[in-house]
């Protein structure tokens, strides 16, 4: 238990910089947001008559069909979890895995925990939760600190909305990370796992908008993560959907166990 | 006889068609130190990689401590210091982080704060700012702090000046006479010839030839240059065993002698010498000349 601790302490350790900036920088966002939404809300009926004349595709592009210009939910929801934070988490999530196995690999820095006496299920195991533990901790704070941010400012919130959104960001920012380190555990650069990713998921982008255009395409949506990740449904109607949590929860495990086995196995040539 | 701490049993890799190591055997007891030589792209990185179950042997065997397959192997290295040819640290971390971390990783308090202090380095410069010799002294502290029983070691003294090889020998030396057991690949054939008492030469993959160091001094080859002040009769000269006659004219020669070189020496001496040089065939050449 103290070899597997000592290891998710190094790892952490090892990313805790990019972990801190793209937390400040992700609530350093919502605080802006919160800050400007008092003043934007004056003009929320304009807004809301811009959006509407907007073509569904670009609605769609950014998973903005929900729209309450009026409501801070609704208008966060437009600004922050359409686009925003899902890059970020994305940047966070792959970087994140691809440095903890096949960055380690490339940079030869992985031999001196190979040569010590512990089994590779282990060292597996301390990378994929100190992951877990760094994703989930971003994707949670980054969520509900909007509650302090919105009481500090006096604008009125719906936690119960805000803690679904964050569910839901968790659980997205969780399955992004998982496939990522199920590559980083095949490849031996990190670039590989980069370049499947940014595939894969520009890939599943793609999908979500074309399900939305073309009516015989619609069920490509399912195929598509953002089509799961309803962050307007959740903070703006309190909606979670079950379905969306089950996708990315089984993507997670199945992600995580291809990766488990595929690391034990490997040769890895540092 | 005790049971060998390494045993290699016909471990062959392939990669694809290409068999980088083929068919290897060796063992390596207790107290005894092991000079593994070849040249570039031979197989001693890849065989190294296999002892320490970073790549696994397409077949055979790698035994440690008598115990096998990967998770045994795991277990096995808490006896084992390793040091890589390739491997490079944390940049960002200093010498204290990198030993605080082993120390962890391995549950023990180790003798490393007094190895950086023998090896006179300072713990708290990031590894990205060391030095290649001071980058190697922390990758051989971090390698024998834990007292091993067996070390692993893939070109221990690159980077290393000849003050601080001296220094790095003198710790495998005691640490072979408290019973420890090295493995070692290395280019530089003078520290084999000085430290080592078994030397295995691996080519394409093959182990070509493994002998002990009192072997290998009977089959030690000089090669020696004599210009001598007249004409002498070379012939004779050929007549002495173990001696071969690579160039000669009336009055000089260039003579490969196996083993024991006074015989021939003495027959030279009959003879005013204009010049004399007597230089030593390396270990690999020795041993590739032997085994052709």
């Amino acid at each position: 238990m103290k070899q597997l601790m000592s290891l998710i302490n190094k790892e952490i350790y090892v990313r805790r910089w990019s972990l801190i900036s793209f937390s400040v920088g992700s609530i350093a966002f919502l605080l802006l947001y919160v800050l400007i939404f008092p003043s934007f809300q004056q003009e929320s009926a304009k807004f809301n008559e811009l959006l509407q004349s907007y073509p569904k595709a670009v609605l769609k592009a950014f998973n903005i069909e929900n729209l309450q210009f009026s409501s801070i939910e609704g208008y966060i929801s437009a600004e922050h979890f359409s686009f925003v934070w899902p890059l970020l988490a994305i940047f966070l999530a792959i970087s994140t895995a691809g440095n903890a196995i096949a960055g380690e690999i490339e940079k030869a820095t992985i031999a001196i925990t190979l040569s010590m006496p512990i089994k590779r299920a282990k060292i597996y195991i301390a990378k994929a939760v100190s992951g877990l533990l760094a994703i989930g901790g971003f994707a949670l704070l980054t969520t509900l600190s909007l509650i302090p941010l919105s009481k500090i400012n006096n604008v009125s919130l719906n936690y119960n909305h805000v803690f679904k959104v964050s569910m839901l960001a968790l659980c997205f920012a969780l399955a992004i990370y998982c496939l990522a380190m199920m590559f980083s555990a095949i490849y031996s650069e990190k670039s590989k796992v980069y370049f499947w990713m940014g595939g894969i998921l520009v890939s599943m982008y793609v999908a979500n908008i074309v399900s939305g255009l073309i009516n015989n395409l619609k069920n490509l949506e399912y195929v598509s993560l953002f089509h799961y990740f309803a962050a307007d449904k959740a903070i703006v109607q309190g909606q979670l959907s079950l379905q969306s949590v089950l996708v990315f929860i089984s993507l997670s495990l199945i992600s995580l166990l291809i990766g488990y086995a595929v690391f034990i196995k490997r040769d890895i040539s540092v | 006889m005790s049971e060998p701490l390494l045993e290699l049993n016909k471990i062959t890799k392939a990669f694809g068609k290409k068999k980088a190591v083929n068919n290897l055997s060796l063992k390596l007891n207790a107290g005894e130190i092991y000079g593994f030589l070849g040249p570039n792209g031979a197989g001693k990185t890849t065989t190294i990689r296999m002892i320490m179950d970073y790549i696994r042997p397409t077949s055979g065997e790698v035994t440690l401590f008598g115990g096998k397959g990967a998770n045994q192997l795991a277990e096995k290295k808490q006896d084992i210091g390793y040091l890589s040819a390739d491997s490079s640290l944390y940049p960002e971390w200093n010498a204290m982080r990198h030993i605080k971390y082993v120390e962890s990783l391995r549950g023990i308090k180790s003798d490393g704060l007094n190895l950086a202090k023998r090896f006179d380095l300072k713990l708290n410069t990031k590894y990205k700012h060391l030095s290649s010799g001071n980058q190697q002294k922390l990758g051989i502290i971090l390698a024998t702090m834990h007292n091993p029983k067996l070390l692993i070691l893939d070109e221990p003294t690159r980077g290393l000046d000849p003050i601080w090889q001296e220094e790095f020998y003198e710790i495998l030396r005691n640490f072979q006479q408290q019973g420890g057991a090295v493995f070692m690949s290395s280019h530089n054939l003078s520290e084999v010839q000085k430290i080592c008492d078994h030397v295995g030469i691996i080519k394409d993959g093959k182990l070509v030839a493994s002998e002990t160091m009192d072997s290998l001094r009977k089959i030690h080859t000089h090669q020696i240059m004599v210009q001598f002040k007249e004409n002498v009769d070379i012939e004779a000269f050929r007549r002495i065993k173990r001696t071969e006659i690579i160039k000669s004219t009336p009055n000089s020669m260039i003579v490969n002698v196996t083993g024991d070189i006074n015989t021939l020496l003495q027959e030279i001496t009959k003879h005013q010498l204009h010049d004399l040089e007597v230089t030593h065939a390396s270990v690999e050449e020795t041993f590739l000349r032997h085994y052709r």
